[in-house]
């Protein structure tokens, strides 16, 4: 079963057939039933590939040469392909020849009244037909989650210190810088996509059938002229029109209308979802911070006339430059279609949390705060180094440096903005089936006239001639007159209630 | 797939058919059974290209090659892009001639009353399941939520010094001096967030109801349905008139078709239906800039001159420091919903949701905190310049180098801080699909009762009011004929009076 059963509302149980309803139920219904033929091929065709390479599996621990069958086995799977290719085809073309004709029955209409009696008239459900289900389910789930973290953390330190007197010239300069930098990128991509197409199709041992069914002669006879506008198909109850009418009782010119009297049941259940979400997060945070210092310093001693000249020239500089970027989406596609036949199961959407990411802490301030941290470590590292460089200028020996501590003023990132986005997903749609299953199985006591699934699968129409209401026109108006031949039930009633 | 019902409120149960209504409605009914049609092929198509993906993945991982499948898929992707644009193109259509069939239903009418007798509980409503469940369903559904977040932080700082004197020969106290002291910090923090939420959700969901209601017994009154033919056929010739003679005539016409009728509704099969759409569009922008700025300088330079008996002294020395604070914010917060809901036999609860806004501001923005954390700045600033300022008299006096001491850094800019709380109510995506959880449950629990979709239209012929109303006033002069169901209930239920009103029978 690949699609919904067809229905066309305006055939009832009661109801008058219109002829070209029923004609175009019957064609929807062959087109249906020819999609259905070759999807059922194709399913038993894969079915009989995985028995026939189970049994391949037990012969070969049976020690069982499996030659012949290895051979045959290839056939199979051009058959299974040749299959699928030829259910899609059926299926085009089937669609094509459905849409017009489902295109021509329109939900609203206006319809004859019934000519049942439905005070009298009881609807009986009896267990005359058969249950049944044929059953396909395609499941397809994917899931997949790509991280990638790069983190980079460089930090560089150096001096140089010299000195120096030519010519009574003394001269030294000292140069320290210290380079702190951090880099971190990191990507991440959560995919979850999802496919799941149901169909069932069920039918029901319960049928429906009036009993007794009574009919309201009068109301019938009006009904009748409505349908019959031609003065030579109308009923009208002179004596010479009815007795012109009952001489043609039986023969071909006979009209008839024709109403439902009854129908077997079935109900089918055609959903697929497709889901797809996707969350990517990307980051990147990039912090560089140099603090230099440079000083020079000279002095000219013993000179004629100046005695001595000192100056001095110092820069000390730090510079901080810090770059975040983030970019966080999440997104949902979901498409549903469901149709149901016969029975409404409940369906329900389902939560499904996404969130989105940020930085935690992405103000000015508290930034400004970490990096202002950051730039101390640095300058005071950059200040032992030159402690560092005056003692082996003085000293001429090497000092080491002190340890560089380094702080991480990388930001995290977290969850904001948790949404529970109401979704009809695959769980949706499972649900919606197990509570079909559930009302197509089980009993109802009460309430409901029919205790499982409703759609018509097989109509029990009842014709109604003209001469039929002419007898009962006259049994009822004129009692034990003439020879009482009953149009309806309405005996059989009255002999059982009494 | 599935379209709204169309309902007129002229066809309730028991009213008597405007015969263009009726027309009217069906025509509607008809115009969009071929969207329908071109919605449930295109899903039909996409659901079955679906499905055979799937079995072109089992038969891969059956190790069966897919040569043909793979040919048929190519024509299944042409036939569904051929059916979505002539889904397109049937509909736009088809809009057009529903748009002049809706535009000729008003929402307000006047009509004959019902000819139906509802007293004392005459006419009964009856249930039976004569339709049948249905459902059709198609749920389109998109939502994204899209973060970024730009800042770009820098601060700098520089210090310098520039420092020289030069002594005469001999003494110490012949010469000059200059100093120079510089000290600069600046912050600077720019900052962009951005964060978009968007929501498309299109629900078409229609049921056809297996529970049928059907006016059984159908009393009619008989005086009230003479009134009500007049009003609606007012030419003398159709007109009923209770004189012997027109009476006979009107009689004698029974049957025939020149005989006139009106119509009403004497039962309905149901169906419903839920047509929504929501669009929602959220953005919210935050930009910021700020830079704050802080300069301290001084400047000092001293001479002496001792030359026998002549001497000259000097001394000048400058210190300034200026800082300086630029901030600037911009916060908008824009939301766009766009909600439109058809439903036919039930009315859907919907609820909205609050929206939480997000406009940021400078937490503080009041002059005297800036200020204040200016002023923190000057000072730390002013306190690198005396550092700088000590290096440079080191470098002038002493012949070994003295380092200027490690620069303390402290962040002063403000910080960004929700304001305006407001919490909007939107119906967005959510609401809807409530709204739709709603209507299925409402189904299932009997709640949802649904509109027409089949009108039982019973006809009423002039012939059998005349006989109506000959057997009420002169009964048993006449062969009765009945007209409606009050003989039939007369039989079951002794006590019932079709002439007269029975207020016994309470």
């Amino acid at each position: 079963m690949s699609i919904a059963l067809p229905y066309v509302p305006n055939l009832t149980i009661g109801g008058i057939v219109d002829p070209s309803t029923m004609r175009t139920l019957l064609a929807m219904s062959e087109a249906t039933g020819k999609i259905d033929a070759a999807h059922d091929h194709l399913n038993s065709q894969i079915s009989m590939k995985r028995s026939l390479e189970m049994t391949a599996q037990e012969l070969e621990n049976l020690n069982i040469e499996t030659e012949t069958l290895t051979q045959k086995m290839k056939d199979v799977d051009k058959n299974i392909d040749l299959a699928a290719s030829n259910y899609a085809k059926v299926r085009i073309e089937q669609e094509a020849i459905l849409q017009p004709l489902r295109a021509s029955t329109s939900t609203v209409n206006a319809n004859y009244e019934s000519p049942v009696n439905w005070i009298r008239s009881e609807l009986k459900t009896m267990e005359l037909g058969a249950d049944s289900i044929k059953l396909n389910v395609q499941y397809f789930g994917f899931d997949r989650n790509a991280q990638s973290v790069d983190n980079q953390l460089n930090s560089i330190r150096s001096f140089v210190a010299l000195s120096g007197r030519v010519f009574g010239i003394k001269a030294s300069s000292e140069l320290a810088s210290s380079a702190v930098s951090q880099v971190n990128s990191q990507l991440q991509t959560h995919d979850i996509e999802g496919t799941l197409i149901i169909t069932a199709t069920c039918t029901h041992r319960d049928v429906a059938m009036f009993a007794p069914l009574v009919l309201d002669v009068d109301k019938a006879v009006r009904v009748w002229n409505l349908m019959h506008p031609d003065a030579k198909d109308r009923i009208v109850t002179d004596d010479w029109s009815m007795s012109e009418a009952l001489s043609e009782e039986g023969t071909e010119a006979e009209k008839a209308i024709h109403i439902v009297s009854g129908a077997a049941f079935g109900s089918s259940f055609v959903g697929m979802v497709h889901i797809l979400r996707k969350e990517s997060t990307q980051s990147n945070q990039s912090t560089a911070d140099s603090s230099s210092s440079m000083q020079l310093q000279a002095g000219l001693e013993g000179g004629a006339l100046i005695s001595s000249i000192q100056g001095g020239f110092g820069v000390d500089r730090s510079t901080l430059d810090d770059i975040r970027r983030l970019f966080s989406r999440t997104e949902i596609d979901s498409h549903v279609t469901l149709i149901t036949a016969g029975l409404i199961p409940t369906l329900s959407s389902s939560e499904i949390s996404t969130s989105i990411k940020a930085f935690t802490n992405f103000d000015p301030s508290a930034m400004m705060g970490e990096l202002t941290a950051l730039q101390t470590e640095t300058d005071n590292s950059q200040h032992n180094l030159r402690t560092a460089a005056d003692a082996a200028m003085m000293g001429g020996q090497l000092v080491s440096m002190k340890k560089a501590t380094i702080k991480s003023v990388m930001g995290s990132v977290s969850d904001i903005d948790s949404q529970r986005n109401k979704v009809i997903n695959v769980n949706s749609m499972i649900t919606a089936f197990e509570n079909y299953i559930t009302k197509a199985t089980e009993k109802k006591s009460s309430g409901s006239l029919l205790n499982t699934g409703s759609l018509p699968v097989q109509y029990f129409i009842k014709p109604i001639t003209k001469s039929q209401l002419i007898h009962m026109w006259v049994n009822k108006y004129y009692p034990g007159q003439f020879l009482e031949i009953q149009g309806d039930d309405s005996l059989a009633k009255t002999k059982t209630t009494k | 797939m599935p379209s709204t019902i169309p309902y007129s409120p002229s066809l309730t149960l028991g009213s008597v058919i405007t015969p263009s209504v009726m027309e009217a409605l069906i025509k509607i009914s008809q115009a969009q059974a071929p969207i329908d049609a071109a919605q449930e092929n295109l899903s039909s198509l996409i659901s079955l290209r679906r499905s055979l993906d799937m079995t072109r993945q089992e038969l891969v991982d059956m190790r069966i090659s897919p040569a043909e499948l793979d040919a048929s898929l190519i024509k299944v992707n042409a036939d569904i892009d051929a059916a979505a644009s002539h889904y397109a193109a049937v509909r736009m259509a088809q809009e057009d001639a529903l748009l002049e069939l809706r535009s000729g239903m008003p929402p307000v009418m006047a009509g004959p009353e019902s000819p139906v007798d509802f007293n004392y509980e005459r006419t009964q409503i009856k249930q039976v399941a004569i339709g049948a469940d249905n459902l059709k369903l198609e749920v389109q559904y998109f939502s994204f939520n899209e973060n970024a977040q730009d800042a770009h932080n820098q601060l700098n700082k520089v210090r310098s010094f520039i420092t020289a004197s030069a002594s005469t020969a001999g003494s110490d106290a012949n010469g000059a001096s200059l100093e120079v002291a510089n000290a600069a910090t600046e912050q600077i923090s720019q900052q962009i967030s951005n964060h978009n939420i968007a929501g498309t959700l299109v629900i078409a969901a229609s049921c056809t109801h297996r529970n049928a209601s059907m006016l059984a017994p159908l009393y009619l009154d008989v005086d009230k349905a003479i009134r009500v033919w007049n009003a609606v056929y007012r030419s003398d010739d159709t007109k009923i008139r209770t004189d012997s003679k027109s009476l006979a005539t009107i009689v004698s016409e029974a049957g025939k078709p020149e005989e006139p009728a009106m119509h009403i509704v004497s039962g309905a099969t149901y169906g419903s239906s839920f047509i929504g759409m929501v669009h929602v569009l959220r953005s919210e922008d935050t930009t910021s800039f700020q830079s704050v700025q802080a300069q301290a300088g001084s400047l000092q330079a001293s001479f002496k001159f001792e030359l026998g008996l002549a001497g000259a002294s000097g001394q000048t020395g400058i210190e300034s420091s200026v800082a300086n604070d630029i901030k600037r914010l911009f916060s908008g917060q824009q939301v766009n919903a766009h909600v439109s809901l058809i439903t036919s036999g039930v009315i859907s609860g919907l609820a909205t949701n609050e929206v939480a806004s997000a406009i940021k501001s400078f937490a503080n923005i009041d002059p005297s905190k800036s200020m204040e954390a200016l002023g923190k700045l000057a000072d730390a600033n002013a306190s690198d310049k005396e550092s700088s300022q000590s290096a440079a008299k080191a470098a002038r006096s002493r012949q070994l180098m003295a380092s200027m001491q490690a620069a303390k850094v402290e962040g002063v800019l403000s910080s960004l801080a929700d304001i305006q709380a407001d919490k909007i109510k939107v119906m967005d995506v959510n609401s809807l699909m409530a709204a739709f959880d709603t209507y299925i449950a409402d189904i299932n629990n009997g709640r949802c009762t649904g509109v027409p979709i089949n009108y039982f239209v019973k006809p009423i012929t002039r012939s059998q009011l005349a006989l109506m109303w000959v057997s009420k006033y002169f009964p048993g002069q006449f062969d009765a004929r009945s007209g409606d169901d009050s003989e039939l209930t007369k039989r079951v239920d002794p006590t019932a009076n079709d002439a007269q009103p029975n207020p016994a029978k309470k």
